[in-house]
Formats: C-alpha cells, structure tokens, sequence
C-alpha cells in the first residue's frame, strides 16, 4: 500500500462516529486539564487509563492522544490570561503571552498561541508518517540484541536530557526496571517480589503507579502551597491576529516547529525542553531582544509552535519502533499493551487501521481543537475562575474510582496511595517520576530481549557488540554516560536547560 | 542532618534488598539467565547510584546543604498528612460501608472541614460527582462497586 491508500485508510477510521466522538472527548479533557493548573496530561491520562479498558484499541489510543496534544493548546490560555502556566510546557507562554495580556493584547495572543499550535501540530503529523516507513523498514532488520540495545539508549538519553540530576534519574529508571519485573517471571513462572501477594502475581497495573506518581503526588503537593489564581482577563475580544502579528509571527513558528520536532523524537527531549529552546532561540535571534518578557508575539509563536511540534513528533519512535519517548507515551505503551498489542515496527504492518487511524485522527483533533480554543475560549476563561478547593477532591476521588474499577482489587487503591506518597516524598528532593514510568514499562520488554539474546549466543555477551546497529547504539549509550563525567561537558549538559531558563 | 544524604542512604537499602531478593531468585548461567538476572543489576545500579548521590553530598555545594526543614518551609504540609489520612480511611471503609457512602463522605468531609467550603456546595457537589463518575466507569466496565457489609451502597 502506498502513502496515499494508507491515508485513505486512516481518514476512514478516524471518521468512524465512536472515533470521532473519543476524539472529541480526548481533545475536550486535554483542553481542561491545559487550562486547570494542577493536574498535567500524563496523570489525566493515567486517570482515564481505566474507562479506555471497555472500547476498542483504536478509539482508546485516539483518546488518550486527544488528552496530550489538546494539554497543549490548553496550557497556553492559562498562561496567557492568568500568568501562571496550566502546564509545564506553556512556562514560557506564561512571559509574554501574559504581558500581552496586561497590555489588552490577550486576543491576539490566544489567537497567535492557537494558529501555532495548529500549524505546527499538523506540519508535525505529515512528519510523522513520512518518517515512520523508512524507521520502520530500518527497524524491521532488528533482533532481540538490537532491541536490547535500543532500549539502553533510550533509557540513557532520557536520563541525560533530565531536567535536574542526572545520577537520580539513572536511580529512578533502575527502580523503575524493578517494580515492573513485579509478578510472575515470564520464562521460569517463579514470582518475584511479590510479598507473597497473590494480588501481584500479575505484576503492578500501569494505573494505579502512574495516577500515584502523576496525579495523587501533584494533588499533595499543590494542597500545601494552596494556589491562587486571579484572572486579569475576563472578556477576551479580537482574537484574530492582524497582518503585522502574522509577520512578526511566521519565522518564530517555522523554527519552532522545526525545534520542536528534532527534539520531540529524543526520548526525554519533549514539549518542555523545546519550548524552552524555541524561546532562546527567537530572543537571540531578534533585532528587538530588549522586547522579550514585554510582550513580543514571537515569544508566544515560537514556543507554541515548538511545543504542539515535539507533542506530536513524540509518537514516531513509539508507534515505528514501539519505545515511548516520554512518560506520556509510557501510558500509551502501556494502554497498547492491556489491549494485547505489541507496539514496534510490526504494528504498521499488522495494525494499519490502528496506526493510520491514529495519525488521522490527529487532524481532526487539531481542526477540533481550534474551533474548541478559539469561539469557546469565553467557557474556558469562567473555568478558570472555578477555586482549586473544588478540584482536587474531585480529581482525587476520579481517580480512586478509576484505580478500583480495573481489577475490583482493594490492594490498588492502596498501591495508588502508596506511590502517591512516594511522588510526593520524590518531587521534594528533585527525583523525577518521568524515568521511573518509563524504565517500568520497558522492563519486561528489555528483559526478554536481554535474555533471548543471551540464549542465542550461548551466554556470549559479545552478540551485543558484534552486531553493527548494537554496537553504535551501545556506543553511543556509553558516551553520553562518559560524556556526563567529564565536569566540562556536564556542565554544557545541564546548561541545555538551564540556559533556555537564564534566557527568560 | 543532610537531607539528601539521609534519602540516598534509604535508596542504598532498598537498593542492596533487590539485589539480596534477586540472588535468592537464582541468577542462572551465561546461557541461561535466570529470574533473578535482570533485577540484580538494576539493584546494582540502584545502590551505585546511592552510593554516588551520597558522595555528591559532599562535594555538591547545593545539595551540601539540604536540610529536611527547607523543603517544606513555607508550606501547609499538614494539609497533605490529612488528606493522605482521610484517603487511608476511604480505601478502609469502602468495603465496610459500601462505595457510595464512602465516597460522599470522604468529599463532604474534605470539602466541608479541609477546604472550609459551605454546606450547600459541600453536600451537592460531592452528591453529583459520585453519580457522574459512578456512571462513567459503570457505563464503560462492568465492575461491581463494594456495596459495603451492611448492603449500603
């Protein structure tokens, strides 16, 4: 089939009612969990998690996928009328969206912040399946061995685009790896860690870790800092950007959305770190610098552009060769595989209609997500007013009834607690979650592949060396590990971030 | 006393029980790894990088002089024991008084005595999204709700 007959297919999914209805449904929940500081897209989804058991794959993946581009679009309103972002990746909306705000600009800067969006988001799809066939027919050479290899790069490269140390995040995903080889052992039936629980024999759901790490850990720690929220804007008007915005507009958003698709593809790299990059880079190349964090439209085109991008680019390593990228594509992995889906370069060829389907739908969503961002914004802006003493119980109880309804096991309400505590305790001493989830749902892929490549080669361990796509990957996996020793380097690792912060 | 170094030494001991669980699973042979294979290295790695974030402690200037109380200066952390409270107290009661008593409870309660919400909104809001959240999961899984030993729902 050729690229045209593979859209064809996929417009017919997404175009299904029960698709375009999720759809819907998915971009309605991303838009109001961007707009509600307080709860990010990966604990909603995580929340979610639950209802996407009793639809079919497909639809599910259409959801939860609304659920994280829509956070995007989102976030941004927040930041622009509030001043205090609805999502950590619209911070740096926060600087001169707000100030655009204050000086009665706010409708062209939701209405600029929602055309990068959606500009960026669909020149990022069109990427997207352009750049997933050819990764997928690379990816089809691989073995077990070069699975194996594959995964350590991922893990070692989200670990080093992290934001705070480096050391604690190789920490979390090592623990991570542990709790999810929870469970009977996959080749010998022996159960491990199991506390003797018969409950854990099946290992640890994906629900209850993620709505504790993500979504009842956040609930902690925002009770204790009670968030105050004062709307300067409560009538939005003229929300079309005149001719001079979309001048001062254009190049910020092509870079950003160049910007955010390089860095979306890097696990780890994601819609925070490329809008911060976006806004570096715009400030150093503008004639007007001194503008920036007074209201200059390309500090909120750029980012924007640069955040929706790396959102969307975000799925190609996960739907071509089945690694999540980010803790967002963890939950997805992890809802692929409750569905029985094993998510690698097979899934275009064995599940076209899921693959197709879910690119496709992204579309919609965009187009859907304009229309919800920019008529509604009046709806989004009385949300706002809504006090956050209301919408933690609710969230918190969302996700109790959630974590029960999966297996009817008491055991899960408590293990959600468990790690919301443990969140909670992690946040407070810059362990992020983010690996963690991530080495968990990887773990039993990475430890059968270990394994078979091991009974392969008769216990050599060289098979990983031998093999040319293993080895460049091992080597560069070891390089970046190196490379963080060396005190010059490691500084330059962390001024990736901390620069892009210094900038704003 | 060192916050940071206090957090790497529980990381060291957790560290050190996966590997100790690990080599009871048995660690097989080159050829044929065993259960407990995988799960000692990443035990390794857990104790190796304690054992560097404990020494980091020393020679980090920041993280030199992380102390317990400066994490949660300025914050209403009793707030967060509460609720951690009353949700240990939730998952309790659920299969004793049934899930939709519970669940009211636990809202009203937050909503009344954490959030000093009014009494209107403290009963009719938690009274709605029990009914909403009921049917959204009902309507999508068939789970029974723990009716609770009493047969309350």
């Amino acid at each position: 089939m050729d690229l045209v007959d593979n859209i064809t297919l996929g417009f017919s999914v997404a175009f299904q009612w029960q698709n375009l209805f999720f759809c819907f449904v998915g971009v309605l929940i991303g838009t109001l969990i961007g707009v509600l500081p307080g709860l990010g897209p990966v604990g909603a989804m995580a929340i979610l998690l639950p209802i996407t058991y009793g639809i079919s794959p497909v639809t599910a993946i259409v959801m939860l996928a609304g659920i994280y581009y829509g956070a995007q679009y989102g976030g941004s309103t927040t930041s622009i009328l509030v001043g205090i972002p609805g999502e950590s990746s619209s911070v740096v909306t926060a600087l001169d969206g707000h100030q655009m705000a204050l000086q009665g600009r706010a409708g062209p800067a939701l209405g600029i912040a929602a055309f990068s969006s959606f500009i960026a988001g669909t020149v990022a799809i069109v990427g997207l399946m352009i750049m997933s066939g050819p990764l997928v027919i690379f990816a089809l050479k691989f073995g077990p061995a070069e699975y194996f290899s594959l995964m350590v790069l991922g893990l070692i490269i989200l670990t080093y685009l992290a934001q705070k140390s480096m050391v604690k995040a190789l920490l979390m995903a090592s623990f991570g790896v542990v709790l999810g080889l929870i469970g009977l052992d996959s080749i010998t039936g022996m159960p491990r860690f199991t506390a003797d629980l018969p409950e854990l024999l099946d290992g640890i759901g994906i629900a209850p870790l993620a709505m504790g790490l993500f979504g009842v850990s956040e609930i902690l720690l925002n009770i204790e800092r009670q968030i105050k929220r004062s709307v300067v804007v409560k009538r939005v008007k003229n929300l079309l950007p005149n001719l001079q915005d979309w001048k001062d507009s254009a190049a910020p958003m092509a870079r950003g959305t160049a910007i955010g698709y390089l860095v979306g593809i890097l696990p780890g790299g994601g819609t925070v770190l490329s809008s911060f990059l976006s806004y570096g880079v715009e400030k150093r190349l503008s004639k007007e610098p001194e503008k920036f964090g007074k209201g200059a439209i390309a500090g909120v085109a750029g980012p924007e552009a640069s955040n929706n991008a790396a959102a969307q680019a975000g799925f190609i390593p996960l739907l071509s060769l089945g690694i999540p990228a980010s803790a967002v594509m963890g939950i997805l992995l992890g809802a692929l595989m409750i569905h029985g889906i094993q998510p690698g370069p097979l899934l275009m060829r064995n599940e076209p209609e899921l693959f197709w389907g879910v690119i496709a739908s992204m579309y919609i969503g965009n187009i859907m997500l304009l229309v919800l961002n920019l008529p509604m914004i009046g709806l989004w802006v009385r949300l706002l007013m809504v006090p956050y003493s209301v919408l933690f119980p609710i969230i918190l109880f969302v996700a109790l009834t959630g974590a029960f309804v999966i297996n009817g096991s008491i055991l899960d309400l408590y293990l959600m607690l468990g790690f919301g505590v443990l969140g909670y305790f992690m946040r407070k001493f810059d362990y992020e979650p983010a690996p963690l989830i991530l080495a968990f749902v990887l773990a039993p892929i990475l430890e059968i592949s270990l394994r078979q490549s091991l009974i392969i080669s008769g216990g050599d361990i060289s098979i990983f060396f031998v093999r040319p796509i293993s080895l460049t990957l091992l080597v560069i996996s070891a390089l970046l590990l190196l490379s963080a020793l060396i005190p010059s380097i490691r500084s330059k690792r962390e001024k990736i971030v901390a620069q892009a912060e210094e900038d704003v | 006393m060192n916050a940071e170094r206090v957090v790497s030494v529980l990381w060291l001991i957790v560290g050190g029980a996966v590997m100790h669980t690990s080599y009871g699973l048995g660690l097989g042979s080159g050829g044929e790894p065993g259960s407990g294979f995988l799960p000692i290295i990443a035990g390794g790695f857990i104790c190796a990088m304690a054992i560097v974030i404990y020494l980091q402690t020393y020679t980090n200037k920041e993280m030199a002089k992380s102390r317990f109380s400066d994490h949660w200066r300025g914050t209403h952390w009793s707030r967060a024991i509460i609720l951690v409270l009353l949700t240990l107290a939730f998952v309790w009661l659920i299969e004793i008084l049934g899930y939709f008593v519970t669940s009211i409870l636990l809202l009203v309660v937050i909503m009344k005595f954490l959030e000093k919400l009014d009494w209107f909104k403290s009963i009719v809001i938690p009274i709605i999204t029990v009914a909403l959240t009921y049917l959204l999961f009902t309507s999508m899984l068939d789970t029974n709700m723990p009716r609770g030993v009493i047969g309350l729902w």
